[in-house]
């Protein structure tokens, strides 16, 4: 790995701090993140990672710090906003449309991108490439037979898949998994594992996780976590080595 | 088979909708044969209250919004179509427009404060600015003529001269309100099914996702709370042409009623609020022939299909078929019902 070059980094964050009262959920973290590079940020509970994307998504504005997609700053802006600068995010909780079809979960999200997508009169199943678009994502995630199913009815896992699957039907340039395969089984988390292995080919994306082996497979670099601080960052070699982190994770997981 | 297929899922109480739609088309030749003149100005008066209630049901059955202060938009449209006539010029279209467009304004100032917050301090804003236009209509003796009403407001006419047609003859009235209830429900058909209405239904189902997934939810909200409330302007001026308007148009009790008609037909389906209304005037007048406690009668029914059909008739309706058709199933054709029956689960999803 190269150092850091801060001219094709698709995201900055600088400095960035968020408090609850006297807790500092986040503190004074930087980071940058090259476009196509796979970043896991590791840490025990409580670290402040899911605070973290929460900042980043605009589901929380920023104590102090800045965050910069782009170029341009997307700090305190709210989700709908940074979501169509191109920035996705999948939930540590399932967060699906739980009594609409698969199809339709994927189909809201794929339009979302659409230039009619708040169109009145226009048959939203006749919207152009949306359709297809939808069908093609369903494959990719491996839930095309299960198209018609209402998505609470999926198995645990396929709904964790779906999840991704919303995120990336925004075609996002900048992806976050926010512990895509928590709760699941050991099968489930290789077949995910390798899903976000293809999907993640070309694309920026931070991911949490607390699986030591998905991460090893996955990541370009490592941001680790600790009280809301950064402790270490580099590559998975790096890192591994880090005293620090070693203490990090015998005192705290 | 056909037969069969005609009472399927969704698409059965569509079609019981349609046949009572039909039904109701064909009401005016019954009139001094089989029953008094009456019934033609109780089937408009149906009509009105059907597209009240599906006015309703664009915000509670496809967003999730549940408003407690629809008859703000009611009594607006009553008021400012009956103004018009009165004090402007004596011309439906006109009417229809001031109506419709004060209706969209007064739609967005409302929903611009109340969307802010949700659920139930959502329904108390809406109720709270409802009841600011009652008792405007109450003190702005010059204008609405206070607890007296309006008095006296013209009846329009429709068409080009020489060749119109006064909406004061019941019957041509009850057409021009079925009309105008056809073409806002295929409308609102359409608006559903479009990639708009298909953002109502996905924030009704979970507003932070629609949020990430980047549309701006309060702004989409406001413009469902806007085309509700021009609906619900639309049958208040259509209802000041059939009967008369004083506060009472504005008061809570409206919007009461309204909501339960809605809740009562069926809520999601844009059809059942029409028939629930049907239903609920239908048993007002049945009951309060025989006691004046018609509402605490009417009240208990509602209590019933809240917690026994909470999908309303259209709901009762596909439980019963659905039963009666595996009954049937289970008795003879085996082969032939449990295929609809499959179907029809399908159909339901
Ligand atoms: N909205 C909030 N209000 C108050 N405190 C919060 C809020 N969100 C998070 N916290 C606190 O901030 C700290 C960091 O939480 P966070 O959810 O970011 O941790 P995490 O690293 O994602 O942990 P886990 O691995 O368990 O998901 C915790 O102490 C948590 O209790
Ligand atoms: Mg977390």
């Amino acid at each position: 790995m190269k150092t850091m070059q801060t001219d094709n980094a698709i995201l900055q964050v600088r400095k960035l701090t968020r408090s609850f009262g006297r807790l500092l959920a986040v503190n004074n973290l930087g980071f940058e993140l090259k476009s196509g590079e796979l970043k896991a940020v590791i840490g025990p509970n409580g670290a402040g990672k899911t605070t973290l994307f929460n900042l980043i998504t605009g589901k929380l504005s920023p104590t102090s710090g800045d965050i910069r997609f782009q170029g341009g700053s997307i700090a305190g802006l709210a989700p709908h906003a940074i979501a169509q600068r191109g920035l996705a995010r999948s939930f540590q909780l399932l967060n699906l449309f739980p009594n609409l079809s698969v199809f339709e979960n994927v189909r809201v999200a794929v339009q979302a991108r659409h230039r009619l997508r708040s169109s009145l009169f226009t048959a939203a199943d006749g919207l152009k490439g949306v359709q297809g678009k939808t069908e093609e994502l369903l494959e990719r995630i491996g839930l095309s037979s299960y198209a018609d199913h209402q998505s609470s009815q999926l198995s645990y896992g396929d709904q964790r898949s779906l999840e991704i699957g919303l995120a990336l039907a925004t075609e996002p340039k900048l992806l976050l998994l926010d512990e895509p395969t928590s709760g699941m089984s050991p099968l489930e988390t290789q077949q995910t594992t390798q899903l976000i292995g293809r999907i993640s080919k070309g694309l920026a994306v931070l991911l949490i996780e607390h699986h030591i082996e998905v991460v090893m497979a996955l990541a370009d670099t490592i941001l680790v976590m600790h009280h809301g601080e950064k402790i270490a960052e580099g590559t998975p070699q790096q890192v591994s080595s880090d005293s620090k982190v070693q203490e990090a994770y015998l005192g705290g997981l | 088979m056909t037969f069969l297929r005609v009472f399927r899922g969704r698409q059965g109480g569509y079609y019981c909708f349609l046949i009572f739609l039909f039904a109701l088309a064909l009401l005016p030749l019954g009139v001094d044969r089989l029953y008094s003149s009456f019934y033609l100005r109780f089937g408009t008066e149906m009509l009105i209250w059907g597209l009240f209630a599906l006015s309703v049901d664009l915000i509670m059955g496809y967003t999730g919004l549940v408003s407690l202060g629809p008859a703000a938009f009611f009594g607006l449209g009553a008021y400012a179509g009956a103004i018009t006539l009165l004090r402007l010029a004596d011309s439906i279209w006109l009417a229809l427009l001031i109506s419709l467009v004060l209706c969209g304004i007064v739609a967005w100032v409302i929903g611009y404060f109340s969307i802010r917050v949700k659920g139930i301090y959502f329904a108390m804003l809406t109720l709270a600015f409802a009841q600011i236009f009652y008792e405007i209509a109450f003190r702005w003796r010059s204008l609405t003529g206070g607890s007296d009403g309006l008095i006296g407001v013209p009846d329009p006419t429709i068409g080009i001269p020489p060749y119109t047609l006064s909406l004061g003859d019941p019957y041509v009235f009850f057409y021009f309100t079925l009309a105008v209830v056809i073409l806002v429900y295929f409308l609102s058909v359409r608006l559903v099914n479009s990639p708009f209405g298909r953002v109502l239904q996905a924030i009704q189902d979970n507003e932070e996702r629609v949020e990430f997934l980047g549309y701006p939810v309060r702004v989409f909200k406001r413009r469902a709370f806007v085309a509700s409330g021009m609906i619900g302007g639309l049958a208040g001026m259509l209802f000041a042409l059939l009967s008369f308007v004083d506060p009472s148009v504005l008061y809570w009790f409206t919007s009461v009623d309204v909501l339960v008609m809605a809740l009562l037909g069926g809520l999601g389906t844009l059809y059942g609020p029409i028939i629930g209304a049907a239903a609920f005037l239908f048993s007002r007048d049945l009951l309060s022939s025989y006691t004046e406690y018609w509402r605490l009668i009417l009240g208990l029914i509602f209590v019933w299909f809240v917690i026994f059909s909470p999908q309303g008739l259209v709901g009762l309706y596909r439980v019963t078929k659905r039963r009666l058709l595996a009954l049937w199933a289970s008795s003879s054709m085996p082969i032939l019902i449990n295929k609809v029956v499959d179907d029809e689960d399908h159909a339901d999803r």
